[in-house]
């Protein structure tokens, strides 16, 4: 409390303020500094991290976004679309900005394409995109090289799809060779005793076989299972097989049966100490399991064939036989007409493995292989292979009695002497005989015809009857003859009898000349028949002959018809059985109708018995608990 | 129906029709050697448990106290068959079903239209019937029935039994058209 | 000494001392007793206004060219500044929230910078006039001021509320820290404008 005095007035308790000169500026100020710094650190970063800006043509702009569409490698993000425009052909011209770290293994190699969803084979691939919209994928080529020091550089083209990748798991590649994809694709799984061991990873077209090359990859360790004997096959689907033995049903996995699917084996017998196929390999692709396990040599001799009469039923891959075993197959049949002389000739060229006669036979070897079984005797011939529908084979077999022949030097390749069917010989000797006959019979008509025959048989007739006559008048001569004798016995003998020995003379000669005609009559008369019973003969043995020959043949038909036609019996008994026990079932009064129409019976019964108890129950509805009322009796 | 006839309070009395009484014909037809009887077609006016006892010509009652004790029908086939077999006592009667093998010679089929009656008062059976040739089905003989008897007593019971007689009226008329 | 020469109180201490009357500009007071250092009242340094203004001014820059938020949806998404946002919610037909975010987050910031920057100069200057408008504007400034942080708030609340995994998730980024720094220091520096500056007669000396 002041009391008047002031405190203030007293100068000497006055502190002295001392003044103290501020040699910094207020700390305050670090705020903005701070600030300055934190604003200059996050440009400098932004700037640090800002790589290149590249353009690519893209086929379509389908997906992109400028501004929003990313960019990424190995599902990382390293840049983003900038702007999209069109260049100078009317194609989309995108504009990317990439990131400082991708920037440095960029060069004009890499690859870029758009992933949207696609569905491709065995893969469906790119679904993600669906929610996270479609982005571009990169696949940069080299990681040393640097990209050139121009800002915009464009050199980079992107692909139509995503480039067919190698896995990047250990294994190895390999390559098949098919005639047709069939449903292989991409993705396509390869697998070993039915375990995925790899899958296809591309294919192409290969330009100089016309074939398909698909790059397949094998992981590890499967890879060292594959040497130069392995057999590749197809299993897509179900490989179904009828012949004569039963059938046989074969399915690698139900994968497979979706997309297809590869199998690979490698034969045991011969896979002791066989080095593993290196990367890249070429093999086959076979079409199923068994063609695979064939025996394929590589080793073929061509020959052309000619065969006479009809090729009806020989077709292109039909095979070679000798005894039975496929030697080879026929390779083209062509029809080779010569407009200016007419000759029609049909060249069948084969292809003959001559290493199925013999394992040891070198490709050099062969043809003089060959020659000398010409010289033993073989020959190639049309064979029937079934009767039923006609397809012919080509036979080779051995005939000791062949007409000596020898593989001739053809245009192109080499003619294989062949000889004729039994069919054709058949048919020949058929057509022979029947023009024999033909002419021999028209003969005999002519000769009948022309009366010659009626002729000499009424001169034959007429000479007779002369004869006859002559006999007659020739008896009546003698007997007058006799009485004149008698008569000139005693008066004119001497002189009548020297007359009546010129007259019995001039007739016994007479007689003789008409004995003469007779007989030379019946002579020609005989000699023709003859002539005419002879061709007959010939006819009729040849005739035999082609008989016999017909029923050999007929007869191996008939046992191969029997056999049939035994199964036949079988099945048409079998058939008979299943009739009489349907019959038996749907006897009338049969168990099984009686049965039947005692149900529907019961069925109809009950219904009725439902609808009672609800009508019932609609008018009593009380007889659930009273029980229902009777009838009175009357 | 079950549980209402257990829920009423009358118990019922069950009757059953029995064979009726034939003598023997088999010197008549010796030659037959099986015959069958197939399935008898009953209206179903009568396929109830409750016999059906008529009261006039318009109405009919049918009954809960008084049931047959199986099926009508089978009754029905068994009186046919047992008295079959008593006037042919040297063939083989046969019931249907038979298997294929085992058809008899000539089978029966019957199909009624009527067969009830009342106390006092008629009862008649009514219907058709076929013989046929067992191998081939083929028709041999078909008629139709109509019997009446009359029924004496008052009692359900004697109207069973004279149902029996009339069932014996149609084997013999039946015997009758035998070849 | 005859003069009434001012006095000068130290708050801590307690000991009043003589003011000097004169003093240039980089002249601070010391107690004597406890060695607080004393500021004439007003005491408010307009240094420290403007170096929060120029840090907030400074921030903002980021603030702008950095994403603020990214949203991402079923995988897909980016993050978006300020502006980017507003000119989706605008394309996507939220013009309202676009116009809001618009007016908090742009206008409302830089109309305060310029509004205290307005205000420091004219002070500096020593403008005698318009001295009602200035301290309505002043006022104005300070009240909605606060309301630009609706922006931060709401990358906030999102970002917290909004993790569903690779379904939905949101996130904040750096633009958002700088721009809650922005608005964090425009606050404070309306907060260290002493608005009796405005009212108070020029003497620069006496100021600093």
């Amino acid at each position: 409390m002041n009391s008047g005095n002031d405190p203030l007035s007293s100068q000497e308790n006055l502190a002295a303020v001392q003044v103290r000169r501020q040699r910094w500026p207020s700390p305050v100020w670090l705020l903005p500094l701070a600030a300055a710094l934190i604003g200059l650190w996050l440009l400098v970063q932004n700037w640090m991290q800002q790589g290149t800006i590249i353009t690519v043509h893209f086929p379509s702009a389908e997906g992109i976004d400028p501004g929003n569409t990313q960019v990424r490698y190995k599902a990382v993000n390293v840049g983003k679309v900038k702007s999209v425009k069109f260049d100078a052909n009317m194609d989309p011209l995108v504009t990317l900005a990439l990131n400082r770290d991708i920037s440095d293994v960029l060069d004009c190699s890499a690859q870029f394409w758009v992933v949207r969803p696609r569905i491709r084979g065995a893969e469906i691939s790119g679904i993600t995109t669906l929610f996270s919209g479609t982005y571009i994928g990169m696949l940069p080529q080299r990681v040393d090289s640097e990209l050139k020091e121009n800002e915009t550089s464009i050199c980079y083209q992107a692909l139509e799809e995503p480039p067919a990748t190698k896995p990047s798991r250990p294994g190895r590649e390999f390559k098949l060779m098919t005639d047709s994809m069939g449903s292989l694709d991409i993705g396509t799984p390869i697998f070993y005793k039915q375990l995925q061991v790899g899958e296809i990873i591309n294919y192409r077209l290969s330009a100089d076989s016309g074939q398909v090359e698909l790059h397949i990859f094998v992981d590890e360790p499967y890879y060292r299972l594959i040497n130069k004997n392995t057999r590749f096959w197809d299993v897509s689907g179900i490989d179904v097989r009828v012949d004569s033995v039963g059938a046989e049903v074969r399915m690698e996995s139900l994968t497979s049966l979706l997309i297809g699917g590869i199998a690979f084996e490698t034969p045991p017998e011969q896979n002791q100490s066989l080095p593993v196929s290196p990367s890249n390999t070429v093999f086959n692709l076979y079409p199923d399991l068994t063609s695979s396990r064939e025996k394929h040599y590589q080793d073929r001799l061509y020959y052309t064939l000619y065969f006479n009469g009809s090729l009806r039923g020989l077709a292109e891959k039909a095979p070679v036989e000798f005894q039975g075993i496929r030697v080879g197959q026929v390779e083209k049949i062509k029809l080779h007409l010569d407009p200016k002389s007419l000759d029609v000739r049909i060249p069948v060229l084969i292809s003959i493995e001559p290493q199925r006669f013999s394992e040891e036979l070198k490709l050099a070897e062969a043809p003089q292989f060959m020659e000398s079984l010409v010289k033993r005797g073989m020959r190639a011939k049309l064979e029937n292979g079934n009767l039923l529908t006609g397809q012919m084979f080509v036979g080779l077999s051995l005939d000791e009695k062949a007409k000596p022949d020898s593989i001739a030097k053809g245009q192109f390749y080499d003619v294989f002497p062949t000889s004729p069917t039994p069919v054709e010989e058949l048919s020949k000797m058929a057509s022979g005989i029947a023009d024999d006959l033909k002419s021999t019979l028209g003969g005999v008509r002519q000769f009948m015809e022309s009366g010659q025959l009626d002729k000499t048989v009424e001169n034959a007739n007429k000479v007779l009857v002369a004869t006859e006559t002559t006999m007659t008048e020739a008896k009546q001569a003698v007997t007058d003859a006799r009485l004149i004798l008698q008569q000139l016995q005693t008066n004119t003998l001497p002189g009548v009898s020297s007359n009546l020995e010129t007259a019995t003379a001039s007739l016994t000669r007479a007689l003789d000349q008409v004995s003469a005609n007779v007989d030379k009559v019946s002579t020609t008369l005989d000699g023709s028949l003859k002539a005419v019973t002879g061709d007959l003969d010939k006819v009729s043995g040849t005739l035999n002959q082609s008989l016999t020959s017909l029923t050999g043949t007929a007869k191996q038909a008939g046992t191969d018809f029997n056999r049939s036609s035994v199964e036949f019996d079988k099945t048409v008994q079998r058939l008979q059985g299943s009739l009489t026990h349907l019959d038996r079932l749907l006897a009338q009064n049969s168990p099984t109708q009686y049965q039947l129409t005692e149900m529907m019976d019961e069925v109809t019964a009950m219904s009725r018995a439902v609808r009672a108890l609800t009508e019932t129950l609609q008018r009593q509805p009380e007889a659930l608990i009273r029980g229902k009322k009777d009838w009175e009796e009357h | 129906m079950l549980l209402l006839s257990a829920c009423s309070s009358v118990a019922p009395q069950y009757f059953t029709l029995g064979t009726p009484e034939l003598s023997s014909v088999a010197n008549q037809h010796q030659s037959i050697t099986s015959i069958g009887v197939a399935r008898i077609r009953l209206p179903s006016l009568l396929d109830r448990q409750g016999m059906v006892l008529r009261k006039d010509n318009f109405s009919v009652a049918v009954s809960e106290q008084y049931q047959w004790a199986g099926v009508l029908r089978e009754e029905f086939n068994e009186s046919l068959v047992s008295g079959l077999q008593a006037a042919l006592p040297s063939t083989r009667v046969q019931v249907a079903p038979w298997q294929l093998e085992q058809t008899p010679q000539y089978y029966l089929t019957v199909s009624v239209l009527a067969f009830d009656g009342a106390p006092q008062a008629q009862a008649k059976l009514r219907g058709s019937w076929q013989l046929l040739q067992g191998s081939s089905g083929r028709l041999v003989k078909a008629g139709t029935m109509s019997f009446s008897r009359a029924v004496a007593g008052k009692e359900v019971k004697d109207v069973v039994q004279v149902q029996n007689q009339l069932i014996g009226d149609l084997i013999r008329h039946v015997l009758a058209a035998l070849p | 000494m005859d003069s009434h020469a001012p006095l000068i109180h130290c708050k801590i201490c307690g000991c009043v001392g003589e003011r000097p009357v004169l003093l240039n500009k980089y002249e601070r007071l010391y107690c004597a007793r406890c060695g607080h250092q004393m500021r004439l009242e007003p005491h408010y340094s307009l240094q420290t206004t403007w170096a929060l203004l120029w840090a907030a001014a400074i921030l903002y820059i980021p603030a702008n060219l950095m994403p603020v938020m990214s949203v991402y949806f079923l995988g897909t998404g980016q993050p978006d500044t300020i502006v980017g946002g507003a000119i989706h919610l605008y394309q996507a037909g939220q013009w309202p929230l676009a116009i809001l975010i618009f007016v908090a987050s742009i206008v409302v910031p830089l109309l305060k910078l310029f509004t205290l920057s307005y205000l420091l100069i004219s002070i500096q200057r020593g403008e005698q006039k318009h001295q009602q408008e200035r301290m309505r504007l002043f006022h104005l400034t300070e009240y909605i001021g606060r309301w630009s942080m609706v922006d931060v708030f709401v990358v906030a609340i999102l970002s917290g509320l909004v993790q569903f995994g690779n379904l939905a998730h949101i996130e904040a980024n750096a633009g958002t820290f700088c721009f809650a720094a922005v608005v964090v220091l425009t606050m404070l520096a309306a907060a260290t404008l002493d608005e009796r500056l405005i009212w108070a007669s020029v003497d620069k000396n006496n100021l600093l």
